[in-house]
């Protein structure tokens, strides 16, 4: 019986213990340091507009959840953004079977109506080049410029820019000066770089009434860079704001560029012979031109066409660095120096002419220019890259502001990341971070670049912003 | 042997109580003296401790007990404050026979839960990719025999057999329009074989007209038991259409899980003062053989699905245990203890689902002895750790508090035996 004394004793001494908890205490309420993030503004482009899956849309709060959106809710202040009004919005790409298949959801008409006269938060601006914010200094035909330019382009349509043209334009950079931001992230100047890129290595020129030629997508120069980009800071500096700049990545790091190889043609013996057969012409003329000393050997031995029977034959691409040869196409093989263009990934082996075999694109008719960075062309895209980014380093560190090294990090994306069990990478589609249009992270994506922002924040700032778990964001929508 | 048996399974579940998944309440007296009892072998818990010590067991000896353990985990993420881990309260259970055949050999018996692991999350927890739910279960069963070579030696060998059921659940990272994430269930259960071997040493007495002082040593060897798991079932829910041919509704799988090794040194020292007290002093040193649970990985039975293969790389360990047992009048006793424990788990390995920590352990205990053919034990353990590591592979960094309450109570039955010599009768 007295044994019972001691199970009471237990039972006793259990009731007392089973209440013990071991909570931690809640974080410490957001604390700027040496930073201000009463009024957050972000200038930018596509990435900082929340653009994904080739569309501004929201059908899954993708635009709800742009990247500055996120660093806003974690610094706890309000951040207005011109949100699209329906879920399809602009249009955007979709996955309808892992094959994979994608098709384009038509956007709605209206859903960039925008109330001018709201005060947002968010400038960034899909489509729009560091040199078309800020009017070149000492060119009259600047201003309009950019104004047609920045007018025309329906994602920048929440800003006044000044229509119909009689009136006065109004730059980007003037809604930067009267933005009385206390923080900022710019993360301008990837369609400086990137516009040309992804047009091939084309300049877009375009003939407009009245003002001349202008080239769309041309690498904007350094210096024109340089003076551009200062004149931003400039402005967030004069308001005395803190902020943080992001580098622009390279375009070898995303998989609009990687995606496509450039080898994918499977040819059977007697299908390569015929088709080499085609090419004894091209081939014989490029011995004559060389036998005539127009062309060096290695040239000649670039050029040659010849398919094997095997499952990896090289497309043929036009490539406009070739000598040009009269009576002979600028064309050769591609290498796998050579990135084709993600979009061009439904036209490799197609028949472009239906009742003509010999008209398959990249067998019979070589790649369009625009579809493939050959290349010369990667090597120039990069090397611009890297002047601009010293650039952004130089007048980030002149004006004093923190710098998100987005270059480098999107290099380390493609070489793996995981975040609480879930790995991530560059990979199209399986990568899990980029969205369906291979430039544009998706939302999962963007988290991942604001957790960086907000590294680097605190890093600089002595701030304590939490970074947000990015599972809780939603990735890729599968069929 | 039958309820024996069905009590078992609804003694499950349990969790961790030492470095790893490895329980340490196979005895209530044990849990009171900080684990220490591979150098004692005063119960019928020793089939356990060291099968060598049977031998010094007269008649037939029972110690049956249960322990209640109540754990509390709380963790910390850079991006979540106060996330908590449900761990449920946990019986496990032990079973020990003993039984002299002749002068010279024993029999015994054992059912415990060896080894085990309980924790769960709330299905949308910042973790739950790495794990939402994981339940781990053991029981052995060990037929044990003792041999008498000499007064003071003794050895025991035993057979173990072990049973384990497995099972994990986590969110699989992929969505569709109408879902945000999948789940993947596995399940699984399995049995494996082993040994435990022991000797035994009463190596000196000092014996004075009033008194008497016992010396001895004890060395045990619990072998690792390698458990295959080769029925188990993956239950993929919620997954996009698309991607079902890789996650289908059911797939088999095969695992193995391996439950370590235990070299066990130990002695103890007990002063006896004629019928009026004793106090006992034990001490044991534990290397547990944690470095045979080098990977878990899972080998699906459906091509298409990425086969899972996790990296643990746990190290060997050493656990250090004291306790000290005083005995008024051969009637009552107070037992104290403490045992420091390694953690096999090494920085950048730290998984949510085992927040495991190198710590000091504090245990206490009564006994009371009703009369000489049953007496009582209470015991009580309590842990306290925190630690802050990653787990590198998942990119997932926490930081860790974690409480346990153990109340355990066993009871011991004697009989069959002469009955016991007066100390002074003694000789």
């Amino acid at each position: 019986m007295k044994s019972l004394k001691y199970i009471g004793l237990g039972i006793v001494a259990l009731g007392l213990f089973s209440c013990t908890k071991t909570e931690y205490e809640e974080f410490d309420a957001t604390n700027g340091g040496a930073a201000n993030f009463t009024t957050y503004i972000a200038v930018g482009n596509s990435l900082t507009q929340g653009y994904q899956d080739g569309g501004l849309h929201n059908e899954y709060n993708q635009q709800d959840n742009s990247f500055p959106a996120i660093i806003a809710k974690q610094m706890g202040t309000s951040f207005v953004q011109p949100t699209v009004k329906s879920a399809d919005g602009s249009g955007y790409r979709k996955l309808l079977s892992l094959a994979p298949n994608i098709t384009t959801v038509a956007g709605v008409s209206g859903w960039n109506n925008w109330d001018k006269n709201a005060k947002y938060n968010n400038l960034g601006i899909a489509g729009v080049k560091l040199t078309d914010c800020v009017p070149t200094a000492g060119d009259p035909f600047s201003p309009t410029i950019n104004q047609v330019v920045t007018s025309g382009n329906p994602f920048g349509n929440f800003l006044e820019f000044g229509v119909p043209l009689s009136t006065p334009p109004v730059s980007y950079l003037e809604y930067v000066k009267q933005s009385s931001a206390t923080f900022f992230t710019c993360w301008l100047g990837n369609n400086d770089v990137l516009g040309w890129a992804t047009a091939g290595g084309d300049n877009g020129t375009t003939t407009i009434p009245g003002l001349g030629t202008l080239n769309l997508s041309e690498l904007t120069p350094v210096s024109v860079f340089r003076v551009k980009y200062d004149s931003i800071l400039d402005a967030f500096q004069a308001m005395g704001a803190k902020g943080v700049c992001a580098t622009l990545p390279d375009v070898t790091s995303i998989p609009y560029f990687t995606t496509v190889p450039h080898n994918p043609i499977p040819m059977d013996a007697a299908t390569a012979s015929q088709t080499n057969s085609a090419y004894t012409s091209y081939n014989g003329g490029l011995d004559s031109y060389q036998a005539g000393g127009a062309i060096s050997a290695a040239e000649v031995s670039r050029r040659k066409i010849n398919f094997t029977a095997s499952s990896s034959n090289a497309i043929v691409i036009e490539d406009e660095s070739l000598t040009t040869l009269p009576g002979l196409p600028n064309i050769r093989q591609a290498t796998a120096a050579d990135l084709i263009i993600l979009p061009a990934s439904s036209d490799i082996g197609r028949q472009l002419d239906p009742s003509n075999p010999a008209s398959i694109y990249g067998v019979g008719v070589a790649f369009a220019d625009s579809l493939v960075l050959t290349e010369a062309e990667v090597a120039e895209v990069q090397s611009h890259t890297n002047m601009l980014n010293n650039e952004i380093r130089t007048s980030a560190s002149n004006h004093g502001v923190a710098l998100a090294d987005m270059y480098s990090y999107m290099f380390e994306l493609q070489a793996g990341m995981t975040f609480d069990g879930v790995e991530y990478g560059a990979k199209y589609i399986e990568g899990g971070a980029f969205s369906l249009d291979g430039v544009h992270p998706n939302t999962r994506g963007y988290a991942i670049i604001a957790n960086k922002f907000i590294e680097t924040i605190n890093s600089y700032y002595g701030s304590n912003l939490k970074p947000v778990p990015v599972q809780n964001y939603r990735g890729i929508i599968f069929p | 042997m039958k309820r024996i048996i069905l009590s078992a399974i609804i003694a499950a579940p349990m969790l961790c109580l030492a470095g790893g998944f490895q329980l340490n309440v196979q005895g209530v007296k044990a849990i009171a003296m900080g684990g220490a009892f591979t150098g004692i072998g005063s119960d019928a818990s020793t089939v356990f401790f060291n099968p060598g010590g049977m031998s010094n067991l007269q008649g037939h000896n029972v110690t049956a007990g249960f322990s209640f353990i109540t754990p509390s985990v709380s963790l910390q993420t850079p991006e979540t404050a106060n996330i908590n881990q449900t761990s449920p309260n946990a019986t496990p259970f032990h079973v020990y026979y003993s039984g002299q055949l002749t002068d010279k050999i024993t029999l015994g018996f054992l059912v415990n839960n060896q080894f085990g692991s309980v924790s769960s999350f709330e299905d949308d927890w910042q973790g739950r990719n790495i794990i939402q739910n994981i339940s781990l279960k053991s029981f052995m069963f060990q037929p044990t025999i003792a041999y008498k070579i000499h007064d003071k030696v003794s050895v025991g060998a035993g057979f173990v057999y072990g049973l384990g059921t497995f099972s994990t659940e986590k969110a699989v990272p992929v969505g569709s329009a109408t879902t945000t994430e999948g789940q993947a269930r596995l399940e699984g259960s399995g049995d494996g074989v082993g040994f435990n071997v022991g000797v035994f040493s009463n190596i000196y007495s000092i014996k004075k007209e009033t008194s008497t002082t016992d010396f001895k040593l004890g060395v045990s060897y619990r072998s690792k038991i390698a458990i295959d798991l080769t029925n188990g079932e993956a239950v993929f829910k919620d997954i996009p259409v698309s991607l079902q041919s890789k996650f289908p509704a059911k797939t088999g799988f095969v695992s193995k899980l391996t439950l370590p090794s235990v070299f066990t040194a130990g002695f103890s020292v007990k002063h006896t003062k004629n019928e009026k007290y004793s106090i006992e002093f034990a001490y044991d040193l534990n290397l547990t053989g944690w470095s045979s649970y080098d990977t878990l990985a899972f080998d699906f039975e459906n091509s298409d699905t990425p086969d899972s293969k996790t990296t643990k790389d746990w190290q060997d360990v050493l656990t250090h245990r004291f306790g000290v047992d005083f005995t008024y009048k051969e009637k009552y006793s107070v037992r104290l203890g403490a045992y420091y424990d390694n953690s096999p788990i090494k920085d950048g390995y730290l998984s949510p689902e085992l927040p495991d920590a190198t710590q000091l352990a504090y245990t206490a205990g009564l006994a009371y002895k009703v009369n000489d053919m049953v007496s009582v034990d209470f015991g009580y353990i309590r842990q306290s750790a925190e630690r802050e590591s990653s787990l590198d592979a998942a990119g997932f960094t926490a930081k860790y508090r974690r409480k346990v309450n153990v109340f355990s109570l066993g009871v011991n039955l004697k009989f069959g035996a002469p009955k016991a010599p007066k100390i002074e009768d003694a000789n």
